[in-house]
């Protein structure tokens, strides 16, 4: 990391927020009788055709339910939790409300979040009501803090198309290979 | 959930293509609590912890949260240490890579907590991890069939190659050629 | 030939052991000398007329011999089979899950796809139908023919053959390579360490591997005892991969044949990282070296840190993905000690004539057999993530050339230090296909009689 990129970071004051990247995390209280729906809605979700995938800005989703707190052993005193929690975290590019407001949209986001205490549709409230379950990071790193969802895949794009290139290059007149070059760089 | 973690399958509740998603949210001793948010609240100024952990260069996106209650109406008597890693390799290489490498990392976050087996040795790190990691749900990935390393080969892939173009820009076809050959040896090792 | 180990390498001279020979079976910790082999996979109708027929078998341990005994007999069980002898539903719940599933029920892990599936597996792999894996060896053909006829005669109604397998000594493999050079140096095994046979220290020179990588009831490299199945599995037991490997070393011929330019000796050695009499190309890149290919000291004494570019031994090299040493990103070695196995596979087949560049309608390749303490830790790991993949090394999806499935579309780059272009391999077809497999454990001799006792 150069010496611009640390002092960004080191000078960012929101502790979720790591370059462009924001780590949101957040716990919400589940409606006890729709835990177990909820948690059945999860797991039908293809984690390949993830309707979060039309969150353009995630890099990663994930949401999951959980009953109650392990247990270590002594001499830790056990505790339970009162009801079920909803975790959902997602690591995306750029501005919180931005993305709530993104996330309020989705059909998928309604199904989701209606199994919990409080939701309200309402994109403005719902912005409002993800904000206060919202928890801080204490700490939230990644590789490539200022690369976008976009910035990577463009960036897989060029490498594929290059690999492809470069494998069928011998084979190529130099007159057709400046050709699929200047095809695989556009725009 | 199992005790013993036994082999992933390939489309699990917490994996998508190559990306897989561990939680877990674990209690810390009261006395440790603050020392343990300073830490991870000190970890952006400095590089050791970033340092370490993105050597292996299997690792998306990690956080820590600390969790002083877990909603307005719900504080426990502990606080409780939330950790997710988005990463693309087995969950047991995971650990043995930090148990085996970096063991001392792992004792200086997690060791705050109770009963928890300080690595080396790993197996009983990996059956800890295994009791306290929260499966089920869903999990999503914007790229999930590149790993780690493949990305950050693709943007080392983008940058030569966004040069070459740069400096091909009026080249006839043999003088490309020979531009072209040069960037394939730089980039030998992301062919 | 009188031998199944390469000639290069003589039988390592015998030091103090720690290990239980009498309890162990043979073949483990020291391979055997003997040439041909047999691998007869029986059904068992019946547990008490099984065990019947067990109790009957004279099994080889592995206290040293003066001379070689004539024939060898050992034994190893899958799942379905320990079910089939009447293991009791709490004790078979002490076995792994790897093991418990078998080999077929994996194969989306292992990469066994298309030609590899177990749907096209030949006879009596993978079907649940093999129980016991008996293996005889024999010094001479007529010795191994003599201890088939007496395994016949014991057979009875209740123990049937579903898949046997016959091995011949080789001193190549099919690909005309020397096979097995490098094994595990095990502490307290009974032999004299080689170089480069351990793990590497940094900063030189090589330590051996604790036994319980292999052997269960043993500490083992994380300083514990293994996760082991309940008595009397527990102790001087290993976990066996059996894998027969078809060869087609007329696809082989004919792929390099059409690469212009290049000499197809120089690429086969480099897609597999040593060249063909055994020299390691990271010691010598530019052609074999017979004297130190001849040397049991120097032949597998090599480390990847002077090499990390990949430019004498290519990164995606057989032997460089199956023990990547010290090679960047395992951190000198720590993150591949949890990861060897034992190899005792053997030769099949007869080789194909010179020259020849089909199919010749003869099946050739490897009955591919390994020993390790936990089959997904140790085998699993090194096919579905250094075989079947690439990532491990940086080199994205791109598998194995020689043992992987390529669909096609296989490819490797040869890494060259410029001006010298890399070579990119491109369309790479499956050389080595996966013709059935089993998992099975392999008891001690003390377990053995337990098994052999009466329900």
């Amino acid at each position: 990391m150069g010496l611009r990129e640390y002092f960004k970071i080191a000078s960012q004051l929101d502790p979720n927020q790591y370059g462009k990247a924001y780590g949101l995390t957040t716990m919400i209280p589940v409606l006890p009788d729709r835990a177990d729906a909820l948690e059945a809605r999860l797991e039908s979700l293809d984690p390949l055709a993830s309707p979060f995938g039309a969150l353009r800005q995630a890099h990663c989703v994930r949401l999951l339910v959980i009953r109650d707190l392990v247990y270590q052993g002594a001499p830790q005193k056990p505790e339970h939790l009162n009801q079920p929690y909803l975790v959902f975290t997602a690591s995306f590019d750029g501005e919180l409300d931005r993305f709530l407001r993104d996330l309020a949209a989705l059909p998928e986001a309604g199904e989701v979040f209606s199994c919990c205490k409080g939701y309200a549709a309402e994109p403005g409230a719902f912005v409002a009501w993800m904000r206060s379950h919202k928890k801080d990071n204490g700490y939230f790193l990644t590789p490539w803090p200022f690369k976008t969802v976009q910035d990577v895949q463009e960036a897989l794009r060029v490498h594929e198309g290059f690999q492809g290139i470069v494998d069928e290059a011998r084979g190529m007149s130099d007159a057709e290979l400046q050709d699929k070059f200047r095809a695989l760089m556009r725009p | 959930m199992s005790a013993v973690l036994d082999s992933e399958r390939p489309r699990g509740r917490n994996t998508s293509g190559r990306a897989r998603c561990l939680t877990m949210l674990t209690p810390i001793r009261p006395f440790w609590t603050p020392v343990v948010w300073l830490i991870m609240r000190s970890a952006r100024y400095h590089t050791y912890f970033r340092d370490h952990s993105l050597q292996f260069k299997f690792i998306y996106y990690v956080r820590w949260a600390v969790f002083r209650e877990f909603s307005a109406g719900e504080k426990k008597r502990y606080s409780y240490l939330f950790f997710e890693s988005n990463f693309d390799i087995p969950w047991r290489q995971y650990i043995d890579a930090f148990a085996y490498v970096i063991p001392k990392d792992i004792r200086v976050i997690w060791g705050r907590g109770f009963s928890f087996p300080g690595p080396p040795p790993a197996e009983p790190l990996k059956r800890w991890i295994a009791m306290n990691s929260l499966e089920g749900g869903h999990y999503h990935s914007a790229y999930p069939q590149a790993s780690v390393k493949m990305t950050l080969a693709a943007f080392e892939a983008h940058d030569r190659l966004l040069r070459l173009k740069r400096e091909a820009a009026g080249l006839s076809p043999e003088q490309f050629r020979k531009a072209f050959d040069a960037a394939v040896a730089d980039l030998q090792r992301h062919l | 030939m009188t031998h199944g180990r390469p000639d290069a390498l003589p039988r390592r001279p015998h030091v103090t052991g720690e290990l239980d020979y009498g309890d162990l079976q043979g073949n483990l910790v020291r391979g055997y000398p003997h040439g041909y082999g047999c691998y007869v996979f029986v059904r068992v109708a019946d547990a008490a007329r099984g065990r019947a027929w067990l109790k009957g078998l004279q099994v080889t341990s592995a206290e040293l011999w003066d001379s070689p005994p004539a024939d060898t007999l050992n034994l190893a069980f899958t799942y379905g089979g320990l079910a089939a002898l009447g293991l009791s539903p709490q004790l078979l719940a002490t076995f792994p899950e790897d093991f418990r599933e078998g080999m077929a029920a994996r194969a989306e892990l292992l990469g066994d796809h298309g030609e590899n599936a177990p749907a096209n597996w030949e006879p009596g792999l993978g079907t649940g139908d093999a129980h016991v894996l008996v293996t005889l060896y024999g010094l001479t053909p007529a010795d191994l023919e003599r201890a088939r006829a007496r395994l016949e005669e014991g057979l009875g109604d209740a123990v049937t053959v579903v898949h046997e397998q016959h091995s011949l000594p080789s001193e190549t493999d099919h690909f005309g390579f020397k096979d097995g050079i490098s094994q595990p140096a095990i502490a307290g095994d009974g032999n004299e360490a080689r170089p480069g046979d351990g793990l590497p220290n940094e900063g030189g020179g090589w330590r051996e591997l604790a036994a319980g990588e292999f052997v269960l009831g043993c500490r083992d490299q994380d300083g514990g005892l293994p996760v082991a199945p309940a008595p009397p599995f527990d102790k001087n037991a290993t976990f066996v991969v059996y894998r027969k490997l078809r060869m087609h070393p007329e696809r082989l011929r004919t792929y390099l044949a059409g690469i212009d330019g290049h000499d197809p000796r120089m690429l086969a050695a480099k897609m597999v990282g040593r060249w063909q009499d055994g020299t390691p190309l990271v010691t010598s890149p530019h052609g074999p070296d017979p004297v130190l290919a001849a040397d049991p000291a120097r032949v597998n004494d090599f480390r990847y840190t002077t090499d990390m570019a990949g430019f004498a031994c290519p990164i995606g090299a057989h032997v460089r993905r199956t023990n990547p040493r010290d090679h960047e990103g395992f951190f000198a070695g720590k993150l591949v000690d949890r990861h060897r196995i034992i190899r005792r596979g053997r030769a099949y087949g007869p080789p194909l004539p010179d020259g020849a560049l089909e199919d010749d309608g003869h099946e050739r390749g490897l009955v591919f057999k390994c020993y390790q303490a936990d089959i997904e830790r140790q085998f699993e790991v090194i096919q579905s993530r250094w075989i079947a993949d690439g990532d491990p090394f940086a080199l994205g999806n791109d598998r194995d050339p020689t043992v992987g499935y390529h669909d096609g579309g296989g490819r490797m780059v040869i890494q060259s230090r410029p001006p010298r272009p890399p070579i990119v391999l491109v369309r790479l077809p499956t050389f080595t296909t996966v013709r059935g497999g089993e998992y099975l454990v392999r008891p001690g001799l003390r377990a053995l009689a337990w098994l052999g006792s009466p329900l």
